[in-house]
């Protein structure tokens, strides 16, 4: 935000806003698609009356209730559509028993191994270096031919920071997102926040390998004392983008194998991370397989949690991805049971509304005395230039047409249009243009905590500004995508994006 | 293997077939928002931290997570590679607990390995905590101790079990300490400091002292040397032959010479052998809290002589440890009250600053503690004032607790604090309420602290005492016994 002169009080914050949700020009509720079907329904409606009234009647009734489940819509913005389909699929997926998830030597999987369930069933990992000789972990998807390097930050906070500081570190944030856009390849990216409780063990570790044998008896006592007081009710946040990059053949570009992506992320990696030191995310590095593996499982299971930090300090767990699944996972309407704990996880159903300050998600992200774990991941899915420059033109053009519609013109169409122009402006001098999404994941060890952890999620989304649905039906699957291993479900689906779009 | 002859099930892209395999058939994407990056990156994602480095001495908890904050220069400068230097500096208001603080490092670092050293406690602090560790406590002041400047300590016997470069070196470093400490006591005695040419003659004559003189010599007999006026002390004098000529150059020196010899405003202290020569196998601390705080000179005066003595010991321990010949230790040194130093003199601030660069050592880690940078900064001339607030800026870490507001600007100079950690600063300076019923209510910024590394943000933090460290925390005694008995 430019300086403002002293005469004229504090400098206004700098706030955020202006993003829409992608939408095709319709009538009224409807997508570009509906609107078609629509118009010609009517047409073959008044063509049908020249023949019968009655067949024109029931036409119209017919055209009506194909119309109605895209037209309704619930307060998530969510059509009737929809939410049929995740009904029906529901009960085909429990009818079918594959809701619930058997691994390990007793289990459904191949090798009586504990891979992770679903979408990542099917993934690999290995591990390469890249140009600064840093191992990092390469996750590959063979069935989508998405590779995964995720890296881990150690972001400072901005409890202390001014906040000049923070506009600053947000701007670079801005800056390296739409640095993504030009990644080739680059077909998603998370950020994923976790909280979880301190066991103590570093603590214990640190001390208990410092102490010298022949400590005083005093000093001693007082570390004791301290290992036994310190460590309650302090909590843990560790700080994990993904970036999913996609294999598949691109003009002039061969289809790539992970030992091809091993090397191109490898040469890339050492930009990315320098990119991120300006953002306010900290020192990043490059996650080593052993550390994704124990990552994952640790989400599936935290009662190992302690387990695996222990093992760390004896020299590393030695965690392999074949291991890195729960055993056991059960998936209900609206929670997801796995190994030794129970989760629910909320999708953002509305973006903040109307302008807001870079520190509306810190209540969302800090660490909260209901949730044992939670987790907050930001996906993102940058547009490449190309297609930013046509969407952000589309966007100005659809909401011309939405303004001019009723020949009044209402306050809230001018305001679109104008929200629409000033990101064409925006993307015209250099900004990116990316769709992003929000999971929350909040995982507590007893079934009875479950209530509590809900109303301390909802009791956190009012001051985000965000509006939480929780992922009714399908839990297991946005628990994946909540996790840091970089699955981008938008790529998954079988109904091509396209389709989903104009509807 | 039966895995080449017959295929096993594989995964499909949606996961394990069939019941118990967890495939998901069904997916519902979170819904997805657009935005130019400039916007997007409003919803940032870095706003909550990711805690603090589990490397150190376990001090207290972070006021804003309440996770445990270790921190400690030695472990900071020598594990974790977060400081570029292994010294600390720690400001603050009176009675917020820096030396509980101080303490508690001390007494962790003693845990860890590391030898505590208080060079000069006024209080006394750490008298206590050292007695407590089994530790080494010398008392100084009027009648009760003395420390010999001209005293080489443990370098002449290390110097005696070296050989080649290490041995010259050795002795090299403690001719230019002992000189430096007579320079510094000189410009105590008459508040400037000595001369180019009066320093000159100086270390002529310790050159001469150091030939004729058998055993360790005092501060009586370099006094002897200068009068006796050998020939490279006269050439050093430029008395160009004239005997009359180098009695009037050498006029000045004789008398502050004599000034410390007991007659002065210093006593006598520095003028005798010294009474108990330090050890360097476990803590020690100067004990110099009989120096009554009205004679600031002598204060300052012995303060200067345990810091020049303390750091001449250590550079030898560390010149017999890279020689093989002693267990390499580590040492943790403390340098409390350094603004009474400051203000003792004029032209001390650069006797100082030569005497604190031992910390470029290995395994040696310092703290420097003092009340405000208006003791710093409040200093007469510019140079000095530049140096001093060098000390801050050549820390590795600085420290805070409450600070008065008008401290804040002087502050920014040095280190980089955001405006909030300013005003977490300066609320923890607020005196506690006027309740005065129930004597165990603390000052509300007692015990919390702000650690600064060059410029990121800071981490605010309380240290919580445990049962074990109370005893050896009471700094308040003196008022406590003369409430007792009543």
């Amino acid at each position: 935000m430019a300086a403002v002169s002293d005469n004229r009080g504090p400098a206004p914050h700098r706030t955020y806003g202006n993003w829409r949700r992608p939408a095709t020009a319709g009538l009224g509720q409807l997508g570009l698609a509906p609107t078609v079907l629509l118009l010609l329904g009517l047409i073959v409606v008044v063509l049908s009356m020249l023949v019968s009234v009655l067949l024109a009647l029931g036409l119209a009734v017919i055209l009506t209730l194909m119309l109605a489940p895209l037209a309704v819509r619930d307060r998530y913005n969510r059509t009737l559509l929809v939410r049929m389909t995740t009904r029906l699929a529901w009960s085909r997926s429990v009818s079918s028993g594959s809701n619930l998830y058997r691994s390990g030597p007793l289990g459904r999987t191949g090798h009586g191994t504990c891979t992770l369930p679903g979408l990542a069933a099917s993934s690999t990992l290995t591990e390469a270096q890249d140009s600064y000789g840093r191992p990092f972990a390469l996750l590959s998807y063979p069935s989508s031919g998405h590779h995964v390097v995720v890296l881990s930050c150690d972001a400072d906070g901005a409890s202390l920071v001014d906040q000049d500081q923070i506009d600053v570190w947000v701007a670079y944030w801005g800056q390296w997102l739409s640095g993504l856009s030009t990644e080739p390849g680059l077909v998603g990216a998370s950020v994923t926040v976790e909280t979880a409780p301190d066991s103590g063990l570093r603590l214990q570790h640190e001390v208990q390998s410092n102490l010298s044998a022949d400590a005083p008896e005093l000093a001693r006592t007082m570390l004791q004392e301290v290992l036994a007081e310190y460590p309650a009710s302090s909590a843990q946040i560790s700080t994990r983008i993904a970036l999913t990059y996609s294999g598949a053949p691109r003009p002039g570009h061969p289809r790539r194998t992970t030992d091809d992506m091993a090397v191109d992320l490898g040469n890339r990696l050492p930009g990315l991370t320098s990119g991120l030191s300006m953002t306010g995310a900290g020192a990043a590095r490059p996650l080593t397989a052993v550390e994704l593996a124990e990552a994952v499982r640790i989400a599936y299971d935290p009662a190992v949690s302690p387990l695996i930090e222990e093992a760390r300090t004896m020299g590393g767990s030695g965690l392999g991805w074949q291991d890195a699944g729960p055993q056991g996972a059960e998936e209900s309407w609206d929670h997801y049971r796995h190994d030794s704990a129970w989760s629910a996880t909320w999708s953002m159903s509305d973006a903040p509304r109307g302008e807001v300050l870079s520190s509306v998600l810190n209540g969302l992200l800090l660490p909260h005395t209901d949730i044992a774990r939670k987790r907050v991941t930001l996906l993102y899915r940058p547009h490449d230039p190309a297609s930013a420059a046509r969407i952000v033109e589309r966007d100005k053009r659809d909401a011309m047409f939405k303004a001019k519609q009723s020949a009044t013109g209402r306050a809230r169409d001018d305001a679109a249009l104008q929200a629409a122009e000033q990101s064409a402006q925006e993307e015209a001098s250099g900004a990116g243009v990316v769709r992003f999404g929000l999971l929350v994941t909040a995982t507590v060890n007893t079934r009875d905590e479950l209530p509590r952890a809900r109303a301390a999620v909802d009791n956190l989304a009012a001051p985000a500004r965000v509006m939480l649905r929780p992922v009714w039906g399908s839990q297991a699957s946005a628990f994946a995508a909540g996790l840091p291993i970089g699955l981008v479900l938008p790529l998954h689906l079988a109904v091509p994006a396209t389709i989903r779009d104009n509807m | 293997m039966a895995r080449s002859t017959t295929p096993r099930r594989r995964p499909g892209p949606r996961g394990w077939p069939g019941p118990g395999g967890g495939a998901q058939p069904y997916l519902d994407p979170a819904p997805e928002w657009r935005g130019t990056t400039v916007q997007v990156c409003g919803l940032w994602p870095y706003g909550a931290g990711s805690g603090t480095p589990t490397k150190g001495v376990p001090l207290g908890r972070d006021l804003h997570s309440g996770a445990t904050v270790c921190c400690d220069p030695i472990s900071w400068f020598q594990r974790a590679g977060l400081i570029s230097n292994p010294s600390l500096f720690v400001l603050g208001q009176p009675g917020l607990g820096k030396s509980s603080l101080i303490r508690r490092m001390s007494l962790g670092l003693a845990g860890y390995g590391v030898h505590p050293l208080i060079f000069g406690d006024l209080k006394p602090d750490y008298v206590d905590l050292i007695r407590a560790l089994g530790g080494q406590v010398i008392t100084l002041g009027r009648g009760r101790g003395y420390l010999n400047i001209l005293d080489p300590g443990e370098t002449r016997s290390a110097a005696a079990r070296l050989t080649g470069d290490a041995r010259r070196a050795l002795l090299a470093d403690a001719h230019g300490r002992r000189l430096n400490a007579v320079s510094a006591l000189i410009t105590i005695l008459r508040r400037e400091p000595p001369t180019d040419r009066e320093e000159t003659v100086l270390a002529a004559a310790l050159d001469v002292l150091d030939d004729r003189h058998q055993g360790v010599p005092v501060l009586g007999d370099l006094l002897q040397v200068i009068k006796d006026a050998p020939q490279t002390v006269r050439d050093a004098a430029l008395d160009r032959g004239d005997l009359t000529r180098y009695h009037e150059i050498t006029e000045r020196l004789e008398s502050s010479l004599a000034g410390l010899l007991g007659r002065g405003r210093l006593g006598d202290t520095f003028a005798h052998p010294t009474s108990e020569p330090m050890r360097l196998d476990r803590p020690v601390c100067f004990d110099v809290s009989s120096i009554d705080d009205s004679e600031v000179m002598l204060q300052a005066a012995a303060l200067l002589s345990c810091w020049s003595y303390g750091f001449g010991a250590v550079t030898a321990a560390h010149a017999l440890s890279d020689a093989g010949l002693e267990p390499e230790r580590r040492y943790f040194l403390v340098l409390d009250e350094l603004w009474r130093v400051l203000r003792a003199s004029s032209g001390l601030v650069e006797r100082v600053d030569v005497l604190t660069r031992v910390n470029r050592t290995r395994g040696v880690g310092m703290a420097m503690v003092t009340h405000s940078m208006r003791d710093l900064l409040a200093l007469p001339r510019e140079e000095d004032r530049q140096k001093a607030a060098g000390f801050v800026e050549r820390a590795g870490m600085v420290i805070c607790a409450g600070l008065p507001r008008d401290e804040m600007p002087r502050l920014q100079q040095v280190v980089n604090v955001s405006k909030i950690e300013q005003q977490r600063l300066t609320e923890w300076s607020t005196p506690p309420g006027w309740d005065t019923t129930d004597s165990t209510v603390d000052p509300p910024g007692r015990g919390n602290f702000l650690i600064k590394v060059g410029s990121r943000p800071g981490i605010t933090m309380h240290v919580d005492l445990t049962q074990a460290e109370l005893a050896v925390n009471d700094t308040n005694k003196r008022w406590r016994n003369r409430q007792s008995p009543a």
